[in-house]
Parts: C-alpha cells; sequence; structure tokens
C-alpha cells in the first residue's frame, strides 16, 4: 500500500491509552492520497493524539497505522522521512534566522547543500517570509512562525502534510493566507489537518473525520456528511402572522417539520428539489403576503453539532 | 541514518552554545581557574605577610606542586556548578518549549538528540580543560618551575572525564524531567553523591577519578611511585560509569513521549 495507490493513510484498530484512560479507542480511519483531509472534534476528541501516533511521537498501546504505506511502527523505513509536520504552536530555535532553520531541516533529511539553498529559497518565497530570511525567528511575528512552520513541513515534499490546528492562533489574514497555501497543495501532496474552526475546514477539505472521546463518529466528503446529517431549512416570512402557512404545508409529502416564530415559517424538508419546485408556487396560490423566500444550505458546524450531540452517552464513556 | 542526522545536530549544538555565549562562559570560566591557581599560589605568602595585626603567619615556600594542588582544587568545585547550570536544559528546555517536536518528527532517531547534545557539551568542556590546563602549566612553569608532563596530562584527563561523568548524569536528568530547574537540582545532588560517598566508602573513593586529586596522590604521581592500577582504575570506571549513564539516558528518552 502507497500513496500513489490511492490511499495516504490507514489506520486499523489504532488505539492509545494512559493508564486505564483511552484516549483514542480502536481508530479505523482511511485517507484517500492527495486530498485535503480534515480532523474534527471538541477538545479532548482524540485529535492531538492521533496526531502524535501518526508522526511517530507516540507509541500506539494497539492496532496499526500505516502513513504513505510505511507502517507508523516500522524501524526500516522511517515514516518520518516522508511526511511534514506542523503542531499547534510551532517552536524554533530563536536564535536562529528563517534561513538557518530551514537549511537545518533540510540537512536534517540529507539534502545536498545546493538542493537545500534552492528548497529555502522557494520555500521562505512561497510562505511570503523571503524579506525576513535574515531576520532571527525571535523577532518573528506569531504569524511569521505559523508560516515558518508550514515551509519547514513542506522542505521534504511531503507525502502527507500533517497540520494540527494550523490556523486557529491567526488572525483573519493569517487565515487567509494559511488556507490560501493548503488550496494550492491540493493535488499535489495529502494534507491531513485538525481544527476546530469548521468554516475553515467547510472551505478547504475534500473529507472530514469527526472524532468524539477517543472514536471515530463519522468520515465522508463534507458535502455526503452534510447530506446525510443536516438538512436544509427553507424559511417562509410573510407580512402578516405566519401561522396560517402550518396546516397549509403539513399537507405535503416532503414537507417533515414546520416551525412558526411569528411572521416567519421555517420549513424542514425531505426532499429540497421538489420542495423547490412546489413550495414557493403554494404560497403564491394561497395568496398570502410573501416578504421573503430563502433555502438555507446546511454547514459543515450544523453537521458536527449533530453527530456530537447523538453520540451516545455510553460511547462517551 | 544516524549519520547523516548527527552532523546537523552536533553542528546545531555549537552553534547554539556560539551563540547563547556558552562558549564564551564556559571558556572564560575554566581558563580563568586554570591561570589564578599558580598565581594564587604564588602570592599567597606575599599576601598573608601583608596582613596587619601582628600576627605573624610563616608559610613553607611555595613550590609547583602546590599550584598544581591548588589548580585541581579551583577544577573540581566551579567547574560542576558550571556544567549543571549549562546542561541543565538540553533535554529539559527543547521538550518543554516544543522544539523537541520540531525536530523529532523529522527522521532524527531519538538517541542521536540525546548523544549530540553529550558530545557537543563535553567537547566544549575539552577544549575548556585543555586551555585551562595550558594556562595553568604556563603560568607554573613561569613562576615555579615545569611540571613533569605525564602525570600533568594524567592529572587533566582525569578532571576531564569527571566532568563528563557530571555531565552524563545532567544529560540524564535533564531527560528525566521537563523542567530544567528540577534536572538541574537532580544533577546537583548526584554531584553532591559524587563529592560526599568518596569519604564514606574506601573502595568508591578509588574507582572515581577524583581519587587522583589527593594531594598525597599528586605527590606520588609526580614523584613516579604511583602504579598503573592507582592510574587506570579511577580513569576506567569514569568513563564506564559515563558510558553507562548516557546509554541510560538514550534509552530513557527513547520510551518517553516527545
Amino acid at each position: 500500500m502507497s500513496a500513489s495507490e490511492g490511499i495516504a493513510i490507514r489506520c486499523t484498530g489504532l488505539s492509545k491509552s494512559y493508564g486505564s484512560a483511552e484516549a483514542l479507542k480502536g481508530l479505523d480511519l482511511t485517507v484517500p492520497a492527495k486530498s485535503i483531509f480534515g480532523l474534527l472534534g471538541p477538545n479532548g476528541a482524540g485529535k492531538s493524539t492521533t496526531m502524535k501516533l501518526l508522526t511517530r511521537q507516540i507509541a500506539p498501546t494497539g492496532g496499526q497505522a500505516w502513513v504513505a504505506g510505511v507502517p507508523i511502527t516500522g524501524q526500516t523505513v522511517d515514516v518520518r522521512r516522508r511526511i511534514g509536520y506542523l503542531s499547534e504552536q510551532p517552536a524554533f530555535y530563536s536564535w536562529m534566522t528563517g534561513y538557518e532553520f530551514l537549511n537545518f531541516v533540510g540537512e536534517l533529511f540529507g539534502f545536498a547543500l545546493t538542493v537545500r539553498r534552492k528548497r529555502c529559497v522557494e520555500l521562505l518565497e512561497l510562505v511570503g517570509l523571503a524579506d525576513a530570511a535574515k531576520k532571527r525567528i525571535g523577532a518573528y511575528s506569531h504569524g511569521m512562525r505559523q508560516r515558518l512552520g508550514i515551509a519547514q513541513a513542506l522542505i521534504n515534499q511531503p507525502e502527507v502534510l500533517f497540520l494540527d490546528e494550523p490556523v486557529s492562533a491567526l488572525d483573519p489574514i493569517g487565515r487567509k493566507d494559511v488556507l490560501e497555501l493548503l488550496a494550492q497543495l491540493k493535488g499535489k501532496s495529502t494534507v491531513f489537518f485538525s481544527s476546530h474552526i469548521l468554516a475553515d475546514v467547510d472551505r478547504v477539505c475534500d473529507e472530514v473525520a469527526v472524532l468524539d472521546h477517543g472514536r471515530l463518529l463519522a468520515q465522508a466528503s463534507t458535502q455526503a456528511l452534510k447530506e446525510q446529517y443536516a438538512q436544509p431549512i427553507i424559511t417562509i416570512e410573510l407580512e402578516s402572522d405566519a401561522s396560517v402557512l402550518s396546516d397549509l404545508l403539513l399537507k405535503e409529502s416532503y414537507v417533515k417539520q414546520v416551525e412558526i416564530k411569528e411572521t416567519r415559517a421555517y420549513v424542514l424538508v425531505s426532499d429540497l428539489a421538489l420542495a423547490k419546485q412546489r413550495l414557493l408556487a403554494l404560497v403564491v396560490r394561497a395568496e398570502l403576503p410573501l416578504l421573503r423566500y430563502e433555502v438555507t444550505l446546511p454547514t459543515l458546524e450544523d453537521v458536527f453539532v449533530r453527530l456530537i450531540n447523538e453520540e451516545p452517552m455510553e460511547a462517551r464513556k | 541514518m544516524t549519520l547523516q542526522t548527527f552532523w546537523p545536530m552536533l553542528k546545531k549544538e555549537f552553534y547554539e552554545q556560539y551563540r547563547t555565549y556558552r562558549v564564551l562562559i564556559a571558556v572564560i570560566i575554566l581558563l580563568l581557574l586554570g591561570l589564578s591557581a599558580p598565581i594564587v599560589t604564588k602570592l599567597t605568602p606575599d599576601l598573608l605577610s601583608n596582613l596587619g595585626g601582628g600576627i605573624k603567619i610563616i608559610l613553607p615556600p611555595q613550590t609547583a606542586t602546590d599550584a598544581l594542588n591548588s589548580y585541581l582544587k579551583n577544577m573540581v568545585q566551579l567547574p560542576a556548578l558550571m556544567i549543571i547550570l549549562l546542561a541543565m536544559g538540553c533535554v529539559a528546555d527543547e521538550r518543554s518549549h516544543g522544539t523537541a517536536v520540531m525536530v523529532l518528527t523529522k527522521p532524527v532517531p531519538r538517541h542521536v538528540f540525546v548523544l549530540a547534545k553529550f558530545l557537543a557539551y563535553a567537547l566544549l568542556l575539552f577544549a575548556g580543560t585543555v586551555l585551562a590546563a595550558a594556562g595553568a602549566y604556563f603560568y607554573t612553569y613561569q613562576l615555579f618551575s615545569a611540571l613533569p608532563i605525564g602525570p600533568f596530562l594524567v592529572l587533566n584527563l582525569a578532571l576531564f572525564i569527571s566532568f563528563v561523568l557530571l555531565l552524563a548524569m545532567t544529560v540524564f536528568a535533564s531527560v528525566l524531567f521537563r523542567n530544567a530547574i528540577a534536572a538541574g537540582g537532580v544533577a546537583f545532588a548526584a554531584f553532591l553523591a559524587l563529592s560526599i560517598l568518596p569519604a564514606l566508602n574506601a573502595t568508591i573513593a578509588q574507582a572515581l577519578p577524583s581519587a587522583l586529586f589527593g594531594s598525597e596522590m599528586v605527590t606520588r604521581l609526580l614523584a613516579g611511585t604511583a602504579s598503573v592500577g592507582d592510574i587506570l582504575w579511577p580513569l576506567g570506571f569514569g568513563i564506564g560509569f559515563t558510558v553507562v549513564v548516557v546509554v541510560v539516558a538514550c534509552l530513557v528518552f527513547q520510551r518517553q513521549e516527545i
């Protein structure tokens, strides 16, 4: 199995316990190669534990995982040659300059001097730090450090790039820059990143997995998850009281639920296409004074909240 | 992979020592200790004779041997504290600050991470010991007479081995704790143990490199009457003990979470 065969990461029954506390409970996960994959979950869900296991910072207590076709516990081939990693709060040697740090990382991968020079210049350019290349990292801002962190994670042109909460500590401009950088990697490397900023995940990820209390709750493309776990809501606002809509709409087969709040009706439908065809016409035929008609598409946050709230209590123990 | 990553790690440690002034601090301290011993020994009779209060202190004429004993006393105590302060955070700080994660998620074996630090500090101590020894030898020659070079080298080798033994213990303590102060405390306790135990047990006293620093042994060394066993046993035990401590430090670090 290798990244070129279509799978970048595979976990089977991957577990990590600390004494009696189970941080990760038998994770089965498959991440397609060249995808941007989001790992979601509330605090304590097991996201960081998964990252640490897959990047060999800690050893599993059960199960196995392969990254770019290499077992994470393997001794003959080191998975760390094939990955890039950026921790949530990247730390650097503050006495080094940005260029020196990238050069040092390149040396650790065994790159020749000419290759290192080329990669350092390219990456500093890519992350917008070319002008600060000779500045000490101790004088870098938080955003600059984050960008340097991404540059060092890319120095070996990794098959799989692990990013632990890469944008959560950044300001909106910094977040935008980093997300654009990630989008540029689409189709080149597999990006596996954890985040609790769901809008960002929704924006860049092809596929996501949701963890909670060390268990995998769901894994699918963002679109599939939305379709499965969050249904669209149609909002109809009238100039007058909307309670008249309740009886009218509930007669329709595709309407699952109607909630009235003064002049507004929130309609939950089972078949959005059919609802789009018929609902507006129904209101018009009833000659009701229509003020607003809006289809609200579900967000990943809706999916996330529903998944977390639906998890049975026994699974949380 | 070990060799491929060892050199960059070692180089990084050297740069770090240089940029954070550790090289300067270590060299200045050791050099001053080396230079001051013969000078202070030479000046001591004059200083005492100039003391007021009508007290007359008569000292036998100071010799090169006295300067050597003074040098050894200087080099046993203050450098120990310097070693602990310099190295107590070498692993602990990298783990607590997060730089260890940055390095160890690259293809760097954990033992390379520890060994590079140990070797970098050991080489710094070697350079410092050489400078101190050269300074002490030169001024002893200028102010008294030339010391026999063989015994002087043996004593400096013993000093260096006692330094690296304490360094190994400090690095091990730094592996055990994420907090540099805690690591320093444990290393200091180990230093106290190394200082006190020889006084309590004769076997331990003969096994440690410090066995060669007693004035009686120094006299025997200079006279050429010390046996080869008297010299090799403490040196060999010191090296062996150092190797064991470093290997254990590497094994413990291998199993730790970064």
